[in-house]
Parts: structure tokens; sequence; C-alpha cells
């Protein structure tokens, strides 16, 4: 939903704002008054395109002092990647139990948290880097900080990403054909 | 007593419900009050600015509003919340599926009468 004014479906233009609730009797409501416009000249168009790599790897670091250990790990592992040389147009850490879903605005969590798990994503448009990244992980479970678990499945797996390129066609350039096929 | 001695600082969570969602790289945030007499509380202070201030670091673009007086509620568009949105996104929350829960973190000033649970 963007302007409730203006909610564009394939039949017709939605005012959200014209929309009467009224509760008619236990679990019964009456949606009434829906108003609207006519739809648009145009239909959307849902174009995919290839667009690069990416791979996202995690570890979960436990209790004592889970949070400082993962973030000592992402730290070690970032300045290997940066020691390698490898390129990506974004690195992105997130400390699941932390901050995944609210950032900052969960604020510091309790130093004796059960549990945290490291999660980092990187993305290029070349799948090389991306590949040595996934065989980073595995050295720090050896050589980084201690009662680190989680990576049972292995080294993460590169994906291509598919992105999403949302457009729109005027009518007027298609033509609707339905055929019928019986089973 | 002035004004503003007689109000008290009250967290969104006790006074609506939220969704949320994705749209490209934008998430879509729908505030609705849980009582129809704590809608007006929120179109006055849960304003643009303050929504921007609470989301700082958190997205990269700006935030739009719409009123739905209708339904009690208030529609928020928070643009570059999703690390590129999609599949592109290296975020969990791809689909700023919990921007919603975050909004309710908020603390908003609200008369000191108004009856909150």
């Amino acid at each position: 939903m963007g302007d409730p004014h203006t909610y564009i479906t394939p039949d017709g233009i939605v005012d959200f704002t014209t929309i009467s609730l009224e509760q008619e009797a236990r679990d019964r409501v009456l949606v009434s008054g829906v108003g609207g416009r006519p739809a648009t000249d145009s239909l959307k168009v849902s174009i995919s395109y290839r667009y690069g790599y990416k791979a996202v790897g995690t570890l979960v670091y436990a209790w004592p002092d889970a949070y400082k250990k993962a973030k000592k790990a992402d730290r070690i592992l970032r300045e290997r990647l940066d020691r390698l040389g490898l390129e990506f147009e974004e690195i992105l850490t997130e400390f699941v139990g932390v901050n995944a879903t609210h950032g900052r605005l969960a604020g510091e969590p309790d130093p004796n948290i059960a549990e945290v798990q490291m999660r980092v994503g990187v993305r290029a448009q070349e799948a090389a880097p991306v590949r040595r990244f996934t065989r980073e992980l595995a050295p720090l479970i050896l050589n980084g900080p201690p009662s680190v678990t989680g990576f049972a499945g292995g080294r993460p797996k590169v994906e291509e990403i598919v992105a999403f390129w949302p457009a729109l066609i005027p009518k007027s350039e298609v033509t609707p054909q339905v055929e019928l096929f019986e089973a | 007593m002035s004004a503003k001695r007689r109000q008290k600082r009250v967290r969104l969570l006790s006074l609506a419900h939220a969704r949320s969602g994705d749209k490209g790289n934008t998430a879509n945030v729908g505030l609705i009050a849980r009582k129809p007499e704590y809608y007006p509380v929120l179109e006055r202070e849960v304003t643009v600015p303050r929504v921007e201030r609470h989301f700082r670091g958190l997205i990269t673009g700006n935030v739009e509003r719409f009123e739905l007086p209708n339904l009690n509620a208030l529609n928020f568009l928070l643009h570059g919340a999703l690390g590129g949105g999609g599949t592109l996104s290296l975020k969990t929350d791809a689909q700023g599926k919990v921007f919603s829960t975050a909004l309710l973190r908020m603390e908003i000033p609200v008369p000191g009468d108004l009856d909150v649970d």
C-alpha cells in the first residue's frame, strides 16, 4: 500500500479512505461504501533480470560473552576479506538476537544473553569473491572466538540473484488470449 | 497546571496495532489505533519528522505519511528501508515485515487523562 487514495489494481483504483467498517455481530464485520476510479490505461509487467551473486553465512556464539564473541568474529572475518582484496557491493553483518530486526532501536543486549547468531551477507557482480567468502567461515570456527556452533550445514551456498523490475505497458499493446485445456 | 505538565509519555504499543510489508526498497507500515479515541492523538503526535528521527540510521530515504481517519489508521512509507529490497537485499527482514513493531517502540506524549491500558 502506498497512497491509500490510489490503490491501483488491474480492475480499478480503490480509494481506501472511503471504506466504512461496522461491527454487525460477533465475528462479523460489514465493509461498505468502497469508492474508487476506473482502471488506468496500463498493465503491470513483472520483469526479472540477472543481478550478480550473493551468499549469507551464519555462526552461533553461546554464553558467556556471546555478543562480544560474535562481534569479534565479525571483525576478524572482515579483516580477512579485506586482506584477500575481495571487492563486494555490500557486506552486511547482523547479530540475530540483538539487532537483526530492530537495529539500534533494540538497545544493548543483556550481557548474559544465552546466544547470538552472527549473520554475514555479501553481494557482488562476480561470483568469484562471493565463493571465496563462503570459505572464510570454517577458519573462524577453528581459530576464532570459542563456544561457536551452528555450522553443520557446511559452507553457505552462492546464489545467483534474479532481481525484480516492475514496469508498465500500455493496455493497447496487449491482446489477451484465453485457451482452455481439458484434463 | 500547564498543559505540558498534564501530559504523559506512552509507547505506541499501548495505543496501536501495526502491520508492515515491502514494495521494492520501501517498507510500508500501517498504524491502527486500538481505540477510536486514540486516533486523533496518533494523527497529532506520530508526525513525519518524528518517524524520520525514530528510524534515523535504519533507513536511507525519507518518510511519507497518509491519513485514513475512516479506519483510525495512518499509513507510512519508509523509503530506502530494505537494503535494496527483494532478492537483492542481504537483510534478515528483506520484506520489511517487522518494521511495524519497530515503530511500536516509539514513545509519544499523550494527554494525562487519556485512558491507556
